[in-house]
């Protein structure tokens, strides 16, 4: 018997892990981004050593399970003598793991954009950084964002192994419930249902995301009151 | 007589073992319409291409009014290439329209030609709109200003091209077959542009199969094939008496299109 008293006695313990999981995966994914963005830019850079180290750094990030890079960073960095708390490593650490992929999603977003409008714009006098800036930058978006959306949800997922080191996210909270109340099945079924919830709120944001984006016309289109009422747009909104 | 537009002297270029260019020299005058022609992979569009230094030459120089694009020999021998940030500079002196129109898709119309003048020219949103509106009125284009690149027709869209490289006022205009894309009832409406530009002596290279257009308007024709200049002369001598036989057998593959002047 499912005995649903486990979720109402204890959702406290539920409320404060899910906030503390969105707190820090919403930060980590942010600066993941960040720093993901900004290695896709120095990819494109025409200065072949920085083009290697963020290359070297993408693939070391790669290659290693998330839960090593994390007790690297929570257990080595008191090694050199660098003390932070466990949700500032988590985080971090998380922001690292996430950054390596949407660095690479992000540079092959870059090289989608067809290659024929980067070459009318050199050939018109634009540099660099304007041809990034007017003409692949606001172009990406919809080679990027679908394969955004699965890393995104992978880092929710990844999240839960900051559980490890006593960050007192979802999983950490349920193993704290499921020691109180030994009902694992009801503890860890609320866990994944939260998580699950976490997760389609932000898939659904990047599908909308995605229409928006999806082409200049097409959005023109959207958004004009005639066509939604004629083309019934509306309910697909 | 005075110093050509553009000097291209003894340039040559290769893509691994193919060479594509073999020691090209070309003059082109202020106010030549000189049309290029050969067949496909003969070197005709890299030359366009390497004009503008949108491809590095391996040897030779070009010059647009006497200055120096793309490779810059040095004292010594050798030769260095100018960075990206010196070609941005030299580049909207030289109009480019490509084959496939090669418009931003995610700008209208108007915008597409309002943004190198506001990026490389310095100009304000406000001035460049202005401009870009004239220009694309001018190209018969006034309707269609705020429309997006997809929505736009073939010859539309080369024509929003070729605004887009004249507004920001180029010496010479480079063209690399403008009408192979369109379909043939939206030819006309390009070759026009084109027609009111030589009327306005603006200095071409245009790689067309238009023969028609070029013997009409042609200064001169350029006949080239396996990355060497073959021939070249008046459009009118070249097409009626070929003395090259690649020409003869070239123009006898596109002998279907007419010859004769428009209309």
């Amino acid at each position: 018997m499912f005995d649903i008293s486990v979720i109402t006695g204890n959702w406290a313990y539920f409320a404060r892990g899910i906030g503390m999981t969105i707190l820090i995966t919403t930060a980590g994914m942010l600066l993941g981004f960040g720093i993901g963005f900004l290695v896709a830019l120095l990819r494109t850079a025409t200065l072949l050593p920085l083009r290697i180290a963020v290359g070297i750094y993408v693939e070391v990030l790669r290659n290693i399970p998330f839960i090593i890079l994390l007790f690297i960073f929570f257990y080595g960095l008191p090694f050199a003598g660098i003390r932070i708390p466990s949700q500032v490593a988590g985080t971090v650490a998380l922001a690292l793991f996430c950054s390596a992929y949407y660095a690479e999603i992000l540079r092959g977003a870059m090289a989608a954009v067809p290659s024929g409008q980067i070459e009318a714009a050199r050939a018109m006098g634009l540099t660099h950084l304007q041809i990034l800036r007017d003409i692949i930058v606001p172009q990406m978006w919809k080679f990027a964002l679908p394969p955004m959306a699965g890393t995104t949800t992978t880092t929710v997922k990844e999240s839960s192994v900051l559980s490890t080191i006593a960050v007192s996210e979802l999983t950490y909270q349920g193993l704290i419930v499921q020691g109180m109340t030994f009902a694992p099945f009801e503890v860890f079924a609320t866990v994944a249902g939260l998580y699950w919830i976490f997760t389609a709120v932000l898939t659904w944001g990047f599908h909308r995301a995605e229409r928006a984006v999806g082409s200049p016309e097409m959005t023109e289109v959207i958004r004009s009151k005639v066509a939604r009422k004629y083309l019934s747009l509306d309910h697909r909104m | 007589m005075a110093a050509p537009l553009l000097a291209i002297q003894g340039v040559s270029k290769s893509y691994g073992r193919f060479q594509a260019l073999k020691d090209i020299d070309l003059e082109v005058r202020e106010g030549d319409v000189v049309g290029l022609i050969g067949r496909s992979g003969c070197g005709k569009s890299s030359l366009l291409r390497c004009i503008n230094a949108l491809e590095r030459i391996d040897a030779g120089t070009v010059r647009l009014d006497g200055e120096l694009i793309g490779r810059v020999p040095l004292a010594g021998g050798g030769a260095r290439h100018q960075s990206e940030r010196e070609l941005a500079k030299l580049r909207p002196h030289i109009g480019f329209v490509f084959q496939q129109f090669n418009l931003w898709p995610n700008k209208t119309a108007l915008d597409n030609v309002a943004l190198p003048q506001v990026r490389v020219l310095g100009r304000s949103w406000q001035e460049a709109r202005q401009t870009a509106a004239e220009m694309l009125a001018q190209l018969g284009l006034q309707s269609r200003m705020e429309s997006f690149p997809g929505a736009l027709s073939g010859g539309q869209q080369q024509r929003v091209s070729i605004a887009r490289a004249l507004v920001m006022k180029p010496r010479l205009m480079l063209l690399d077959e403008p009408t192979s894309a369109l379909d043939p009832e939206l030819v006309r409406d390009v070759l026009n542009v084109l027609e009111d530009l030589v009327a306005q002596g603006m200095t071409m290279v245009c790689i067309t199969h238009e023969l028609g257009f070029i013997r009409a308007f042609g200064t001169r024709l350029v006949f080239m094939d396996d990355g060497a200049i073959v021939e070249q002369g008046a459009p009118a001598q070249l097409l009626t008496e070929p003395r090259s036989e690649r020409l003869q057998s070239l123009l006898g593959l596109i002998a279907h299109e007419p010859l004769a002047l428009p209309s």
